[in-house]
């Protein structure tokens, strides 16, 4: 076949000196960037942007356009990995798409006493799920972009719907407190700018809050200060010690079984990782939710999640990992990214002096192919960085509390401000702490929260995008077979617990734990 | 230029308040010392940045504005235009509110600029903000983005007229970039002029989205106003295809050699563009604004600029000075026209 010709030239471009040099040290700054909490992986790529001209232009020995592109998709390889390290290790989102590691990465280091075992099973569903995705990059790169043009409005947002339901259908806590948290979530979304009417909306006013309300100090403050002041209270007791004390790579083989047991759900989230990574705009973050309520519909101990379970971190990664390497398939193939970093690396290429789209595979074949197999090598190179790094992260975790606990402080408050350099979202942040404090006390899960912060955006977007096309018509989301399917779908799994209650009141039982929560 | 003390919802520090009184007496002296919100009095009388300058976009990284923009900052930084480091900043939200209101606030200080496209006029006029355009202080516009009219490559529709035709029987869905931004304001210019049927309009959320709406059906849209660049990529993999350029003439880029102006095919609109243009805080001295007007006249001159503007099919126009001002006040005043005529503001 023609592709394993080109790819095999790719493989030629990629394994130059110069370009497996720049890839380490992109995958290296990736991984760096990762952990800061605040720098994220778009800026990241933003601030290197000039750098990349230098190189694209031959200042470096043997350097082109192509070690231009394999540095700047490099740095974004080493933060889809390294973004989760500190979401697991102290309950700090790295990286938007880290966020939902939270809801069961840090439990699994801290409560359950495995770091090392949450971190290698982020890596191994990461890695693995970059690899499906680059091989379908490699292979039909260009068919799925040309299919994913056709999914409009109405179908995103049924996608959308569906995500939303997995997350109040089968949570383990009150549905109905799932459900206000969604609604305070939406809420929160919907403050700053109306971009359908093109007005000023929930702002009181206030200019700096015309951008919205940014997701990550949010998670910031419910999360990691909101966690700390829980534990301040538990005085942090009982958990230092449960830390394994094993310090050796046991933790990656343990991961490697773990991954072995959940390779269906692990494959079949990298392949739907894949398909939302190519639709424009929506890229890794919203994959990773998306995957984070597949692997909890799948799933037999549905009541584990939450509370530290496997599949909670390696179906989202999985998916989060592959929808990354997905969104680069329409920028390259059709000049529409698939999420904002792609959006950077695009504004790279024009900066170069190349056009993507289809004919950028004509004209430059080298470019193309060795980007394409400087995927692989980066995700391996990435990849083996992190298993070395493990058992050293893991220590981190053994550091008694007292000591980390400022570190974390500090860490939120730093990492909030470097968003925008604004006090802010450090208001945000704290803010955000006090009521993550009480959300957890009063046993209202965050997940959903989250999520609706993060999706109401894009959803209300895509509905709204709808209804216009549609002339109002609610109608109009029926008119496509795929958004019905996945809209009878999500109401399905909304009426899951009510239908249980039901059930279980006319055996006269008492009603299921997932309802009546005391 | 006067100073409003508004009755504006945004809360205003003294600080803002203070710098904007200082404009006050600035532009009533020209060139006396500015105090400034941020700076000292020495480093906003120097005529040449003293420290790092910021480059402000209006828009999210990856955005048209901040692809031009980025370009220009590399241009700057690999030529040693400017003594200082020219970064990159991007401020988005609200459609370029956020931004706005970050340099006007800036008044006097000369270690910001801030590129601009049509969102200049028409979120300042539309979100009734507490300035005007005509406030900045105007650097250059570095080049002109002409307007060209899409339809997917399987329409039925041949040439403009044909399209018209349609938009005179049926309502006809559309998308574009933003709500009461540049897209919507030429589509409602269409409306106006050629009477058709009012347009369904589809904000969607970039040029490349915008496209990509067009190529694949989404919603229903059938036509697209998008600039050369964005529509390239899909053009070339027979997605879509343009049916007219807004612009006085055909254009030259070999691509495009032979697409027919709008105006020959009876929409006769040549002079509308999105502007690529530098704007710095209100209230610098003449020698400030000389500085700027000098590096963007050379970033302009320089052939990678030149490169770039004909790979992204766009019109080189350097204007500054009085060429400039009145470029603004006629853009500020066509932009004020249809907000008014259709009712963007209340």
């Amino acid at each position: 076949m023609e592709v394993f010709g080109d790819l095999a030239g790719g493989f030629a471009t990629a394994l130059h000196p110069i370009n497996m040099a720049m890839l380490f040290v992109a995958v290296v700054l990736g991984l760096v960037i990762g952990v800061l909490p605040g720098l994220g992986g778009t800026s990241g790529v933003a601030i290197l942007l000039p750098i990349t001209v230098f190189i694209a232009h031959g200042s470096l020995p043997g350097s082109d356009a192509t070690t231009a592109i394999i540095f700047l998709a490099g740095i974004y390889w080493g933060a889809l990995f390294g973004g989760v390290i500190t979401s697991i290790l102290f309950n700090i989102p790295g990286e938007p798409w880290a966020v939902v590691l939270l809801f069961d990465g840090f439990p699994l280091a801290k409560r359950l006493g495995k770091p090392g075992l949450a971190l290698a099973s982020s890596f191994v569903s990461s890695f693995l799920g970059a690899l499906v995705s680059t091989i379908l990059f490699t292979f039909f790169a260009l068919p799925i972009a040309l299919k994913a043009l056709e999914f409009g409005p109405a179908e995103l947002f049924a996608v959308f719907v569906l995500s939303f339901a997995t997350l109040i259908g089968l949570g383990a806590e009150a549905p109905m407190k799932s459900v206000a948290m969604l609604a305070l979530g939406l809420l929160l979304a919907a403050v700053g700018f109306d971009t359908v009417t093109g007005e000023q909306r929930l702002n009181f006013g206030q200019i700096s809050l015309l951008s919205g309300i940014s997701f990550v100090p949010v998670t910031i403050g419910l999360f990691g200060i909101g966690e700390i002041l829980a534990s301040a209270e538990e005085q942090g007791i009982g958990f230092v010690e449960n830390i394994s004390a094993r310090l050796g790579l046991q933790d990656v083989f343990a991961a490697v079984g773990e991954l072995r047991k959940r390779l269906r759900l692990v494959l079949s989230n990298a392949v739907i990782g894949f398909f939302f990574g190519v639709l424009p705009g929506h890229g890794a973050t919203a994959a990773s939710f998306l995957g984070y309520g597949l692997a909890r519909q799948y799933s037999k101990n549905k009541e584990n999640f939450g509370k530290g379970e496997i599949s909670g971190i390696m179906g989202p990664q999985a998916a989060a990992d592959s929808a990354g390497v997905a969104s680069l398939v329409p920028m390259i193939t059709l000049g529409i990214p698939g999420s904002p970093t792609s959006a950077v690396i695009m504004a790279g290429l024009f900066i170069w002096g190349l056009q993507p789209g289809p004919v950028l595979f004509i004209q430059h074949p080298d470019f193309v192919w060795g980007l394409i197999a400087s995927i692989y090598l980066g995700h391996l190179l990435t990849f083996i960085l992190c298993l070395l790094a493990v058992p050293l992260l893991a220590m981190i975790m053994r550091v008694p509390y007292a000591i980390i606990t400022p570190f974390i402080v500090v860490i939120s408050i730093i990492g909030s401000y470097s968003l925008n350099n604004s006090m802010l979202d450090v208001f945000i942040t704290v803010i955000f702490g006090l009521i993550g404090y009480w959300l957890r006390k009063m046993k209202y899960p965050l997940a959903p929260l989250v999520v609706a912060l993060v999706l109401g955006d894009s959803m209300e977007r895509e509905l709204r995008k709808a209804l216009i096309a549609g002339h109002g018509s609610p109608l109009y989301f029926f008119n496509s077979g795929l958004s019905t399917v996945l809209l009878v779908l999500a109401i399905v799994l909304v009426l899951i617990p009510l239908v249980r209650t039901i059930r279980a009141r006319r055996r006269g039982a008492a009603p299921p734990a997932a309802v009546a929560h005391p | 230029m006067e100073v409003r003390v508004m009755a504006s919802p945004v809360i205003r520090t003294a600080a803002t308040l203070m710098a904007a009184l200082v404009t006050l007496s600035a532009c009533a002296t020209a060139n006396a010392p500015s105090a400034t919100s941020t700076g000292s009095a020495t480093a906003a009388a120097a005529v040449q940045p003293t420290h790092p300058v910021e480059f402000v976009i209006s828009t999210a990284p990856g955005g048209g504005s901040d692809i031009y923009a980025r370009a220009m900052a590399t241009i700057i930084e690999n030529k040693k235009f400017s003594p200082q480091p020219v970064t990159p900043l991007n401020k988005e939200g609200g459609s370029g509110a956020v931004a706005f209101q970050y340099v006007f606030e800036k008044t006097g200080d000369m270690h910001y600029v801030m590129i601009t496209l049509n969102s200049f006029f028409t979120t300042i006029i539309t979100q009734k903000l507490s300035f005007k355009a005509t406030d900045f202080t105007p650097v250059a516009n570095l080049a002109l983005d002409p307007f060209y009219l899409w339809v997917n490559e399987d329409s039925p529709w041949k040439t403009a007229q044909d399209f018209i035709d349609a938009a005179k029987k049926d309502s006809l869905t559309v998308a574009g970039t933003g709500t009461k931004q540049e897209d919507e304001a030429l589509f409602r210019r269409i409306e106006d002029l050629m009477q058709t049927k009012p347009f369904t309009y589809v904000p969607q959320t970039s040029g490349a989205t915008v496209a990509a709406a067009l190529a694949g059906h989404q919603g229903q849209v059938v036509a697209t106003v998008n600039n050369p660049s964005e529509g390239l990529q899909l053009y070339q993999s027979k997605k879509l295809r343009p049916l007219c350029a807004f612009t006085p003439a055909s254009p030259t880029t070999a691509i495009y050699a032979s697409l027919p102006t709008c105006k020959s095919q009876g929409i006769a609109i040549d002079d509308y563009f999105i502007m690529r243009a530098i704007m710095a805080p209100p209230g610098l001295s003449q020698a400030q604004q000389a500085f700027w007007v000098d590096v963007f006249k050379k970033v302009y001159d320089s052939d990678e600029w030149k490169k770039f503007m004909s790979d992204n099919a766009l019109d080189p126009a350097f204007k500054s000075g009085l060429e400039f001002r009145q470029f603004i006040l006629q853009y500020q005043q066509l932009h004020q026209n249809i907000a008014t005529k259709f009712k963007w503001v209340s």
